[in-house]
């Protein structure tokens, strides 16, 4: 009876089916547990995903995720993750994810090693010990630690010039004819944007400037090949273009330009995807700066900070009216350092305040000066501005004295780096690993007034060009005891690393 | 007295969720018995039983319904002659293989594109291999519940009769007066509109009178079936099934286990398994999503009002078997 039942080709063919998948559930079953680690497949856990896998990372990636396939002992992840060389960070967990976030930028030009062995996964409620995970190795690598600056010998002179440190080689980006005056780089290195006089076109001095961009590669072998390309952005036909600013994402660039013919015609202009330039806003304004979201220009305009949207025409979002300038923006764009120049209280007026602002709405006075406050930059983790200031020396002649210094944004302790004897126009740039910071001085001198209980060690500046010199801050995030100043062997201005 | 409050919210919620798709379902039943002709659908479909399945697969695209939405679609298909190859491959993989369960899937797993990926083609190879075993059966009315296969004898029988032009009360059956007019009884659903002419009721009351019957009967099936899963679901706390998941295997198990019970339905399920991200392989999250759209108490009354109970029995178990051969081997792998 049963047979006859089971007697229909469904029959046949179903249960035959069903014993051939039955079989195969044996034959898998059989090899997850006797599969050693020489298997074609891992029945354990294991990384599925590691988000920096044999990536180039820069000092704006803080933070990589490992995700497992399944759920995992945490703690025994914490325990046996290794990188080397370290790079010290938090971790933090979302279901099968891992975020491992660093306490600072990595440091420049390193490979690192990840390692993950002997970790464990682990259900609900699990009684025993879980299974070993597949041990895991990946590699990252870091940017090449890279600077560029503006020559002012030999062939150099007026050139756009770019060393990278890791590698120690030299590259000279622009060409003969053109003399550079300023320039910023791409967020991902991709080039910079410079401002300089052809001249071939017979104009020197702030008229003649154009903006330019020059490519970069950091293929070794293309750079051997050196050629780099130079493409014209805007011309100064009509307009003369004084400033520059060039937002965080590379896609804008904010130029403050004249009318050659009608000095009273003058305003901020935007640059958006290689299109015309657009009128942003004809007020008179002063020193300016693109927003780290590259959505708004902070401008200097009338007695305060105007916040103004990039657009033709842009309204004003908001307006600071106790500031007059903005200094610098945190990376991410929560804090400020501006200078309040007492305009409105006439006791104070002689004296200049450094502001710390952040978008909580704290505002913190971390310094007052009767020198003035030049420039100013955070560093990575926004824990310490360096800024240049300037001391003014009682005497019967107004002598200002310029000075580096290190300002702790929660203690406000100040600290001297470097002091130089005559004023000077200072330019600053850390570090975006936080090794150091770059600037340049003038002439053959010395540096004096080095810091109380600090070792400084310095070559003679036989140059009476301007000079490129580091200051490294002693400090945990760059594993240095005590502070070093030191001369970098290249003759110029306006020295910058490199995102 | 609070277990029962429990398995009543639990039965009802079961049951607001489905019904909007059921009612769906036997709206596009009974639209299909207007819309489609029987010839043409036939004649359309590949003769190759491979080939059949693939396309019974996808016609899910077609109709996007859930589990409860697709069993009388499923029901209509085989009535229009439609060989069962097809309309098991849509039964399985309809729920799934829509546009409307893959973009929910999409926005609760975006994260990890391989479950969405893995869902869609577990599921459609799952519906192309069962479909195709089913194939081999060239008498369809052997796979057929005996109410079921008595209504589909009946059309085919009808059918036949029909075109010897006999008249309609000396058709063999039962049959009523209505108000002078002869109607076969109980049949309304099973006859074709195109060929009952010969019948007076307007086609929009046929419509109404295929949908309502369908409705209740297959409502029936789904109250049952909701408390069934309502019961099991109080005495059988989801805690319980998912503290046996304790490795690869036994947590693609427990997963299962939690889908067949939960009944959830397919547009929503994704967002459910999503709560076991973190606590649950990936792979046996796959099981879940594969294999409950397929296979649940809810469901199985539904599918016994149309298949054998040895039928059903032969399509849990390959499905489960499937199911858990490919989800397995994608957490060796993946």
């Amino acid at each position: 009876m049963t047979y006859k039942r089971l007697s229909q080709p469904i029959d046949k063919i179903a249960i035959a089916l069903i014993t051939f998948l039955a079989l195969i559930i044996g034959l898998l079953l059989w090899g997850g547990t006797t599969c050693d680690d020489d298997c074609i497949f891992h029945p354990g856990a294991k990384v599925n995903d590691f988000s920096w896998q044999n990536k180039i990372i820069g000092g704006e990636d803080r933070a990589f995720i490992l995700t497992f396939n399944r759920p995992i002992d945490r703690a025994s992840v914490e325990q046996n993750l290794a990188i080397t060389p370290p790079l010290p960070g938090k971790i933090s967990w979302s279901g099968l994810r891992m975020a491992y976030t660093l306490e600072t930028p990595a440091p420049y030009g390193e490979t690192y090693h990840l390692a993950l062995a002997g970790a464990r996964d682990r259900y609900a409620n699990q009684a025993q010990q879980g299974d070993l995970i597949q041990p895991f190795t990946a590699e990252f690598r870091s940017r090449d630690r890279a600077l560029a600056y503006i020559g002012t010998q030999g062939e150099e002179k007026g050139r756009l010039i770019l060393f990278n440190w890791t590698q120690q080689q030299k590259s000279i980006l622009t060409p003969e004819n053109l003399t550079v005056f300023d320039f910023e780089p791409y967020p991902q290195r991709e080039g910079f944007l410079f401002s300089a006089t052809d001249v071939n076109q017979g104009e020197t001095g702030i008229q003649g400037l154009q903006l330019y961009t020059v490519s970069t590669s950091w293929d070794i072998q293309k750079v051997n090949q050196n050629n780099p390309k130079v493409k014209l952005v805007l011309d100064n036909q009509e307009y003369q273009n004084n400033k520059f600013d060039l937002s965080q994402d590379g896609k804008t660039i904010v130029v403050q330009r004249l009318n050659r013919k009608n000095p009273h015609n003058y305003g901020l202009w935007k640059i958006t995807d290689n299109q015309l330039a657009k009128l942003i806003t004809d007020a008179q304004t002063g020193v300016f700066l693109i927003t780290p979201d590259s959505q708004a220009v902070a401008v200097a305009k009338g007695e305060g900070i105007a916040v103004l949207a990039l657009e033709t025409n842009a309204q004003p979002i908001d307006f600071l009216p106790k500031f007059g300038q903005v200094l610098d923006f945190t990376a991410d764009g929560a804090g400020a350092a501006m200078i309040d120049y007492h305009t409105d209280n006439p006791k104070l007026s002689s004296t200049q305040s450094l502001i710390y602002v952040n978008n909580l709405g704290i505002q913190k006075q971390l310094f007052n000066t009767e020198g003035s406050i030049q420039n100013c930059q955070f560093d990575p983790t926004a824990t310490h501005l360096y800024c240049w200031l300037t001391e003014l020396v009682k005497g019967d002649l107004y002598i200002e004295q310029p000075y580096l210094a290190k300002i702790n944004l929660k203690t406000l302790q100040t600290e001297t780096l470097v002091k130089l004897a005559k004023y000077q126009d200072s330019t600053i740039s850390v570090a975006p690993d936080g090794l150091g910071i770059l600037f340049e001085r003038l002439g053959s001198t010395y540096p004096d007034g080095s810091p109380n209980n600090n070792t400084t060690t310095m070559k003679p500046s036989i140059t009476k060009s301007n000079s490129i010199w580091l200051a490294i801050p002693n400090s945990s995030q760059t594993n240095a005891t005590a502070m070093i100043v030191e001369q970098l062997p290249f003759v110029g201005f306006r020295p910058q690393w490199l995102p | 007295m609070n277990q029962l409050h429990i398995a009543f919210t639990l039965f009802l919620s079961l049951l607001v969720e489905a019904i909007p798709f059921l009612l769906l379902g036997v709206l596009l039943s009974s639209g299909l018995l207007f819309l489609i002709d029987e010839k043409q659908l036939i004649t359309r479909l590949p003769k190759n039983p491979l080939l059949g399945s693939v396309v019974g697969s996808c016609i899910g695209f077609l109709f996007p319904v859930c589990e409860c939405g697709n069993i009388p679609v499923a029901r209509r298909l085989l009535l229009k002659r439609v060989s069962p190859s097809v309309a098991i491959s849509f039964l399985l993989a309809a729920p799934t293989i829509n546009p409307i369960v893959i973009w929910s899937t999409w926005v609760a797993f975006g994260n990890q594109p391989q479950i969405v990926i893995f869902r869609v083609l577990f599921s459609l190879a799952i519906a192309i291999i069962v479909g195709w075993v089913f194939s081999t059966q060239k008498d369809t009315r052997l796979l057929l519940q005996t109410s079921f296969a008595r209504r589909f004898d009946s059309i085919i029988y009808s059918q036949s009769e029909n075109t010897e032009g006999k008249p309609l009360l000396l058709q063999s059956g039962s049959f009523i007066l209505d108000g002078g007019q002869v109607l076969p009884f109980n049949n309304s659903l099973l006859l074709d509109a195109g060929q009952n002419s010969a019948a007076l009721k307007s086609k929009g009351q046929f419509f109404v009178d295929n949908l309502l019957q369908e409705f209740s009967e297959l409502g029936g099936m789904l109250v049952l079936g909701s408390a069934i899963a309502a019961i099991i679901q109080v005495f059988v706390p989801r805690e319980f099934v998912l503290n046996l998941g304790q490795d690869t295997i036994t947590s693609i198990l427990a997963m299962m286990l939690l889908a067949v019970i939960v009944s959830i339905c397919s547009t929503v399920d994704s967002f459910f398994a999503l709560s076991f991200a973190a606590t649950f392989t990936s792979g046996s999250l796959l099981a879940f999503l594969v294999f409950g759209p397929t296979i649940d108490i809810k469901s199985i009354g539904l599918m016994a009002s149309i298949f054998k109970p040895k039928i059903i029995i032969y399509i849990f178990t390959l499905v489960a078997q499937l199911t858990f051969i490919f989800t397995l081997t994608y957490s060796y792998f993946f």
